[in-house]
């Protein structure tokens, strides 16, 4: 008998437009854990660089300071590390700027644990993989013992993802 | 039953002759990402082994950046080629590194942006011995990769390093 699939696309796009904000909602609560691959840019031209952020919910995103982060990083010439707590949002990393050619998009992975249980707080740990500027090993933590139904991701104000920005969703059924 | 969207492609085991090169090709183009899991060891003699990647057989146009550690000082360095560390012969014995490479959209025609983890641990105290990595990957061709080469640079795969290689679809 074939094992169950445990790696299941949820839900994915590739951005056509420039968009401030795209959100995964009514996400299915029969999964474990679960995958977002964002492999993106955003229209800042100024820089290198432009920071994105996540949010997550049930129902809506929560937009409250229940957010903290904290994180390992790399900028190609020295090791570092910082943290945020009472945060608005989850801060993973940066995207490139549209500066570097077209056709230039780097890969994030955040991979959200135990997220439709209704007992305890949830993480989440990232890896931005950006050879642009940073490389950032990150966990997340989102006060709240709702179930996530709902995740936010968005290029901090006032820039946007770019368009061909892909985004997508995956489930990890544990059994 | 739902379709699987994680598929092995091919895998490839190192014999007793040992190689100084592993490669996968004709690569489908059916997925959305690849995965190549590496356990690798080098028969150098030293703690650690250095490995290069190519894509569609060419190290141009590469691009990286990490973030290092070995259990000192942790680290950060660009360079213009895709290498990473893996075990050399000096290391404890049975050790391979455990290493993956994550290509999305691999057959867009973008440039190819790639992650690579390696994490290295052998149970020893001496300096430098271990080691975890991060890198940041591009390749800045347009061309879809259709060939993965990975090439043991400082001395041959020993036996029994092993290669998968994963294509997962997105819908």
């Amino acid at each position: 008998m074939a094992s169950a699939q445990t790696y299941t696309p949820i839900a994915t796009t590739t951005l056509a437009s420039n968009t401030a904000s795209y959100t995964f909602s009514s996400i299915p609560q029969t999964y474990t854990d679960l995958i977002l691959e964002a492999t993106g840019a955003t229209d800042y031209t100024a820089g290198t660089s432009w920071p994105f952020y996540i949010q997550v919910g049930n129902g809506l995103v929560d937009i409250g300071s229940n957010y903290s982060d904290t994180m390992l990083y790399g900028n190609g010439s020295s090791a570092l590390a910082h943290r945020d707590s009472g945060n608005t949002v989850l801060y993973f990393g940066e995207f490139p700027a549209n500066t570097g050619g077209t056709n230039r998009f780097e890969l994030s992975t955040i991979h959200f644990m135990n997220y439709s249980n209704t007992s305890t707080y949830k993480t989440a740990l990232a890896r931005l993989n950006n050879t642009t500027n940073f490389i950032f090993a990150t966990v997340g933590l989102w006060r709240s013992t709702a179930a996530i139904n709902t995740i936010k991701i968005f290029a901090a104000s006032p820039q946007n993802l770019l368009a061909g920005t892909t985004l997508t969703l995956y489930g990890i059924a544990s059994a | 039953m739902a379709t699987s969207t994680y598929n092995l492609i091919a895998s490839q085991t190192v014999g007793s002759g040992g190689a100084s090169s592993v490669d996968f090709s004709s690569i489908p183009q059916t997925y959305t990402d690849l995965k190549l899991v590496m356990s690798v060891r080098c028969n150098n003699a030293a703690f650690y082994s250095k490995s290069e990647i190519s894509f569609n057989g060419s190290t141009s146009n590469q691009t990286f950046r990490d973030l290092a550690g070995d259990g000192s000082s942790p680290s950060s360095s660009t360079a213009s080629n895709f290498q990473f560390i893996g075990v050399g012969n000096n290391n404890t014995a049975n050790i391979f590194s455990n290493t993956e490479l994550y290509i999305p959209n691999y057959t867009s025609s973008n440039y190819k942006c790639a992650s690579l983890e390696t994490n290295d641990e052998n149970n020893s105290t001496a300096a430098g011995a271990a080691y975890i990595e991060m890198q940041a990957l591009l390749w800045s061709s347009t061309a879809a990769i259709n060939e993965i080469t990975i090439t043991g640079i400082t001395g041959n795969f020993v036996q029994y390093s092993t290669f998968y290689l994963y294509g997962i679809k997105n819908s």
